[in-house]
């Protein structure tokens, strides 16, 4: 007996886009699954189906097609449903009201992602020479201890992050009049900045010529990734749709 | 990633992320999410995951961050910036043998498997190139190897001390009992303990009534040799940003990330509800 696969909940009128891939092997039609004023986006997947790298791909591909048609709220990955009454039941009807109000204000909404790493090595050579005595220190870390190692790390990635704050400044900065909300997002080191930006859809293009003119100005020694659009997924008050919430995520 | 190299294209906007990280990003943390219902279950990866590369992460980029202003001292005034991607290939090469010299047993497995578990995160490209079809072809993906050490948390925290499930029996076989995502989160915190609390081990190995069973518990265990049996997909996909990671979460790891989640180690997960039968019922 097949399942259903949930990609996002969307507007009952929707204009999905035909002849979407969904995840699963095979992949199922991508279809909506409307109960009043709004729909589930899903697709067939076999009964055994575990999500891999390939399906979340697809999933993600199905979410960015969708919001190019109108507002989405992504619905996590690896959701499933035995049939569609279950999903009229379970996941459309509880969160109706709250759903038609959150796809009425991100209508005309989109979602980019830019992410900037700085070159490493130029970042800690301008920490040393603003701190010479990390690399006095540094010289005993070779066969320290490992308390004396990761202190010494930490005050290094501290000066670190006292840039980033700086170079994510200048970031948001260049963008703030495109922009509606900016989320910074977390990162992997110091030397990566992540900035989710809320943006008017119809004023993508706007934007584009905003980064590539942020990048110039940044100048050489960056890298830079820019993705959009997204459906709103660091923008959406999620909390009053889910079902159930634990305290915290990083709460422990 | 598909990263825009520093020779003066302008950054187009891509569709999809080049990396899988981002992607799972986008997916898989963010959204509506059911898990309070019944018949609409999820399958996939527990959420935990995502929560223990932080824990691995700051501990790696410190050591990471001291080994590299050492080298810098050696290297500076004749090494002039602008080899982003020699520098680093060099940079993490350099940094990983000299700590693994310098970490002995056990949290040398560790190292090398947080670096490897991190290299899941980020590593993707590679990852995903590996497996050349579904179901077939060489290794796993970076989903099927977050799912197996988060299934083997999940067991580990559900059932601290029974051996009733027959999977994870298998699993013991293969692995050794306890999966590497286990063991890095156990060691990692025991070393944020050792080194950064002036509490006494006897506090940390408190039994597990209270509500952080097993990662305190078991924190002052050394590191089981099934961290060794890391997924192979992280070890060799260092991108260009190495194989270190730190949750900086709009700080810094130092903002006390490590800390705050060391403290706790295992303080959440119980209350999670990981659903024991994620499927439903009527299939």
């Amino acid at each position: 007996m097949p399942f259903l696969h949930v990609y996002a909940i969307v507007r009952a009128g929707h204009a999905a886009p035909e002849h979407l891939v969904g995840v699963g092997d095979p992949p199922g039609e991508v279809r909506l699954v409307a109960s009043g004023p709004i729909a589930a986006v899903v697709s067939e997947v076999a009964d055994d189906f575990e999500p891999e790298d390939e399906d979340a791909v697809r999933h993600f591909d199905v979410l960015t097609a969708l919001v190019r048609t109108g507002p989405v709220l992504p619905v996590r990955f690896g959701t499933v449903a035995p049939e569609d009454a279950a999903i009229r039941d379970e996941l459309l009807d509880p969160v109706v009201d709250d759903a038609v109000a959150s796809l009425d204000e991100l209508d005309g909404l989109v979602e980019v992602r830019l992410t900037v790493d700085v070159d490493e090595d130029r970042e800690l050579r301008d920490v040393v020479a603003t701190w010479p005595e990390l690399r006095e220190e540094a010289r005993y870390a070779d066969g320290a201890d490992l308390a004396y190692r990761i202190e010494l790390g930490e005050r290094v990635n501290d000066a670190l992050a006292e840039r980033a704050e700086v170079r994510d400044d200048r970031i948001a900065e260049a963008l703030r009049p495109l922009v509606v909300a900016e989320v910074r997002l977390p990162t992997d080191a110091p030397t990566t900045s992540r900035h989710a930006f809320l943006v008017r859809a119809d004023e993508l293009r706007i934007l584009d010529a905003a980064v590539a003119a942020l990048r110039k100005d940044l100048g050489d020694g960056y890298r830079m990734e820019y993705v959009g659009p997204l459906p709103a997924v660091d923008f959406i008050a999620a909390d009053d749709l889910r079902g159930r919430r634990d305290a915290s995520r990083w709460g422990w | 990633m598909s990263v825009v190299s520093t020779s003066g294209q302008p950054a187009a906007r891509a569709e999809r992320p080049g990396g899988l990280a981002e992607v799972l990003d986008v997916i898989l943390d963010k959204g509506i999410v059911i898990d309070a219902y019944v018949r609409v279950t999820l399958v996939g990866i527990e959420l935990l995951t995502i929560d223990a590369r932080i824990v691995i992460a700051s501990i790696d980029t410190y050591l990471r961050f001291a080994e590299a202003v050492n080298r810098l001292e050696l290297g500076s005034g004749e090494q002039a910036p602008g080899l982003p991607g020699l520098m680093r290939g060099v940079t993490e090469g350099a940094a990983k043998a000299k700590t693994k010299g310098a970490l002995a047993g056990a949290k040398e497995t560790v190292k090398d498997t947080a670096s490897d578990v991190v290299g899941i995160f980020r590593g993707d490209d590679d990852s995903r190139q590996r497996r050349s079809g579904r179901g077939g072809g060489g290794g796993r993906g970076v989903i099927a190897s977050m799912k197996d050490a988060a299934s083997d948390v999940v067991d580990r925290f559900r059932s601290d001390d029974d051996q009733d499930e027959q999977d994870e029996q298998q699993e013991s076989a293969d692995t050794g009992s306890r999966g590497p995502l286990a063991a890095v989160k156990e060691t990692a915190s025991e070393l944020v303990d050792r080194f950064r609390s002036d509490e006494p081990d006897d506090e940390r190995a408190e039994p597990a009534e209270s509500t952080e069973p097993a990662g305190s518990a078991r924190a002052a265990e050394p590191a089981g040799a099934s961290a060794n049996e890391a997924p192979a997909e992280g070890g060799g996909t260092s991108t260009g940003r190495g194989g270190s990671a730190s949750g900086r979460g709009g700080s810094a790891p130092g903002g006390g990330t490590g800390r705050r989640e060391s403290a706790k180690p295992a303080g959440r997960e119980p209350g999670r509800g990981v659903p024991a039968e994620r499927r439903p019922p009527q299939r």
